[in-house]
């Protein structure tokens, strides 16, 4: 690229024969720091001064580029908080992904089939006044005997029974319902924290693509003014984990444990 | 047991905050309010006459276990009965909830007959 540059813009002395074999002279005889010296100035005979100049600065720049590009490499493959991302983070990630999918699959899953639970005792409800209205009807009427009134007295009876009984069946569904909701909270705790990792990985990506100094990388804050950072809902096998109360009963023992 | 009490529930996911107060409802108590964290609940606690807190810990700008730790240094707020539901189940937590001087602790996901049990536990000691 030099070459073609100097071939096009510039006036220069034309390279001799005698110029190389000097060169080779004194490498022949061993001297090979006058032969490299020799050879530099060669080249700053050969080409404009301003040229020589410009090139040296691109030599320059494209050296501190160089550098830049090798103290990012070593700098992004050093950081330790990288590598906790890719060990840990990561794949802690896709188990809360995993999670999720799994949560918002049971959800929908319960929800179903409390509904399903819910439809059979609506319909047989719907079945049974609708079997009552006639005898219903001819009573609002003053059509009615006594052996229908006695017949419509029971059946009203045995109604009202029931529905006292599928009213009480129909709101446990419905607390199911209510209940199954809170896959809402505890996957978006999940997904919050995927999002955080996503972004910071994000920072750190654009960082090693600027060349950000250390002093120009933005401090990402965590707003926890407490020792300790929530973790949201626990996964995978940190379920396991002694470090975890895994259920409602451990949460109870510990606290006990603790004089509660 | 009052069940008219006054009652805040702190948690930023407004389904679990309608869950809990759906469930409060179902237990009799109507007299429920809602702050989306700490740092919204802890004034409406400090100016109001709340007399019960349910928080979650993980919600931003001021943590739960912050929300905790700011009633109980409070002079009025400090006999506070705080019951806290929450995702958060590693063991130092529930300890540090714990020396925080918190009155329940309730590992989500969680039952009616959870949050049932443990109000009648922390009313029996606050009557």
């Amino acid at each position: 690229m030099v070459d073609a540059m100097s071939d096009e813009e510039v006036e220069r002395r034309d390279l001799t024969v005698g110029d190389l074999e000097a060169i080779i002279d004194l490498l022949e005889s061993g001297l090979q720091e006058e032969a490299e010296s020799r050879l530099k100035d060669l080249c700053k005979e050969l080409r404009d001064d301003d040229l020589a100049a410009q090139n040296d600065k691109v030599f320059e720049q494209v050296g501190s580029l160089t550098r830049d590009l090798h103290e990012a490499i070593k700098k992004f493959a050093n950081d330790d908080r990288l590598i906790t991302i890719a060990n840990v983070d990561m794949p802690k990630a896709s188990e809360r992904l995993s999670s999720i999918i799994q949560m918002t699959d049971a959800a929908a899953s319960k929800t179903l089939d409390a509904v399903d639970a819910c439809e059979p005792m609506i319909k047989s409800l719907n079945e049974s006044i609708e079997k009552l209205l006639p005898a219903w009807n001819r009573l609002m009427h003053g059509r009615i005997d006594r052996d229908n009134f006695v017949t419509l007295c029971r059946n009203v009876d045995a109604l009202i029974h029931d529905t006292e009984d599928r009213a009480g069946k129909l709101g446990e569904q419905l607390n199911v319902i209510l209940m199954a909701q809170d896959y809402q909270d505890l996957t978006g705790q999940m997904i919050q924290k995927v999002i955080h990792l996503v972004s910071e990985v994000e920072e750190k990506m654009v960082n090693f693509l600027t060349h950000f100094s250390e002093e120009d990388k933005k401090k990402i804050t965590n707003s926890t003014t407490s020792g300790i950072v929530p973790e949201g809902p626990v996964v995978g096998e940190d379920l396991t984990s002694d470090k975890v109360a895994a259920s409602q009963d451990d949460v109870d023992d510990l606290l006990a444990s603790l004089g509660f | 047991m009052d069940k008219n009490i006054k009652i805040l529930i702190v948690d930023d996911f407004s389904t679990m905050r309608r869950i809990i107060k759906n469930l409060l409802r179902d237990l009799g108590f109507n007299n429920t309010h809602e702050a989306d964290d700490g740092a919204t609940a802890l004034p409406m606690l400090e100016a109001g006459d709340f007399d019960f807190v349910v928080t979650d810990w993980n919600m931003p700008i001021m943590q739960g276990i912050d929300l905790l730790k700011a009633i109980r240094q409070s002079p009025k707020l400090k006999a506070m009965p705080v019951l806290m539901v929450t995702a958060e189940a590693k063991r130092e937590q529930i300890v540090e909830a714990a020396k925080a001087g918190v009155n329940g602790y309730i590992v989500k996901p969680f039952t009616a007959a959870t949050l049932k049990a443990k109000l009648d536990k922390i009313f029996e000691r606050f009557g």
